[in-house]
């Protein structure tokens, strides 16, 4: 009974062994390279938004989890805070890095890191007319979405992008939640 | 063994090997002969970049397992061929896939949940059933170089035309005029369906054998 399991079934077994250990050498090898690029794509919406000299430091939880990243300008001076955030949007999760001045009390912008709205619509989200709107918003109150209005203000209305109310919405709802964990961090 | 003498040991193995590889371009065509692997040719052909880069990852599975179905095709069980496939496919569809993060980041972000799901794309089983486990290493070597070239090329010609109509480029740069209207129906689901039916409808129109 045993051996005719085996003869059966051996092939299965090795061939399991040999490919486990195959891909478990191929992530060794690559592991490193695909961390530095998460690594070096964050830090590029980290220079974008905090100038190219600005210096990310990532503060940790007693985990060992990234809650937030403390920003430092040239001058050592610290510029601001940043939050990798995430909700739900119209079709998948949107991910965004959020960043406020010292004071949490304005917006530097955002940068989106993850999305996967409809092409041609709320894809929008990633474009600088909708994301600019962010850049300088006072975030003593929640920012809320509006349908018309003047993108250029720096104020808590959001205008948001025509056939794309809920990732308008989403990536506000996101931006909000963001501020209220660095207010309270 | 290398190809070359995998022909001295066998003459007869090469003219088969190259009509399997001819077969694969057009003649048994995997997207507008047979139909197979349409979830990819659905969902990554909005541009030409992350078409070609599905087209090749597939490509590169495809080969990889053909070749290692066909080296173990005598030990295969009847009943647990599918497994064995399955496993293989599984195997290279992870490493391409680490492959990608690695050194292609941006496409491998844009092709996102695609690059897992080539394990299902019925194309690769479909060749390791009828060719690999029935043909020595140099004729599935080439039937899978065939087929995967023949796969690319579809997803690239749909790719450009939908890039072209969509966003009015190729390859990301902009070759049409300023005035032209950009159709965002060419980039949702819907301007798959549309353009791989007018495709298909003018190969068979003008290909088809009487």
């Amino acid at each position: 009974m045993l051996i005719q399991f085996f003869k059966q079934s051996w092939l299965v077994m090795a061939a399991a062994l040999v490919f486990g250990l195959l891909v478990a050498g191929v992530h060794g090898v690559l592991e490193e390279r695909i961390a530095y690029n998460s690594r070096q794509k964050l830090e590029r919406e980290m220079k974008s938004l905090f100038g190219q000299e600005s210096i990310s430091e990532a503060i940790r939880d007693e985990n060992g989890e990234i809650r937030y990243y403390k920003v430092k300008d040239k001058t050592n001076a610290i510029a601001g805070y940043a939050i990798v955030a995430e909700g739900s949007g119209f079709a998948d999760k949107i991910k965004l890095l959020v960043a406020t001045d010292e004071k949490t009390e304005k917006l530097l912008g955002i940068a989106v890191l993850k999305t996967n709205e409809t092409p041609g619509f709320g894809d929008k989200i990633k474009k600088e007319k909708f994301k600019n709107q962010f850049v300088g918003c006072p975030v003593s109150e929640e920012l809320s979405v509006i349908i018309r209005g003047d993108r250029d203000k720096a104020d808590s209305e959001i205008v948001s992008i025509t056939g794309a109310t809920i990732s308008s919405e989403a990536v506000t709802d996101i931006v909000n939640d963001a501020v209220t964990k660095l207010r309270n961090k | 063994m290398s190809a070359e003498e995998n022909i001295k040991l066998k003459p007869a193995g090469a003219p088969e090997a190259l009509t399997h590889f001819v077969r694969g371009l057009w003649q048994e065509n995997a997207i507008f002969r047979q139909m197979l692997g349409m979830c990819p040719v659905l969902a990554v052909t909005a541009q030409l970049q992350p078409a070609l880069t599905m087209g090749a990852a597939t490509t590169f599975v495809l080969v990889c397992s053909n070749v290692v179905v066909s080296l173990m095709r005598n030990l295969l069980q009847g009943h647990l061929r599918i497994l064995m496939f399955t496993l293989t496919i599984a195997t290279f569809v992870t490493i391409a896939d680490l492959l990608l993060q690695a050194f292609l980041p941006d496409m491998s972000e844009a092709l996102g949940a695609y690059v897992p799901l080539i394990i299902v794309n019925c194309l690769i089983i479909g060749r390791a059933e009828a060719c690999g486990s029935r043909k020595p290493v140099t004729t599935s070597l080439c039937d899978a170089l065939g087929m995967g070239i023949g796969f690319t090329f579809g997803l690239c010609v749909l790719a450009c035309v939908r890039e072209i109509l969509a966003d009015g480029a190729l390859w990301g740069h902009q070759i049409m005029p300023d005035a032209f209207v950009c159709w965002n129906v060419m980039k949702l689901p819907a301007g798959a369906f549309i353009t791989l039916g007018i495709l298909l409808g003018l190969s068979n129109h003008f290909f088809k054998k009487k």
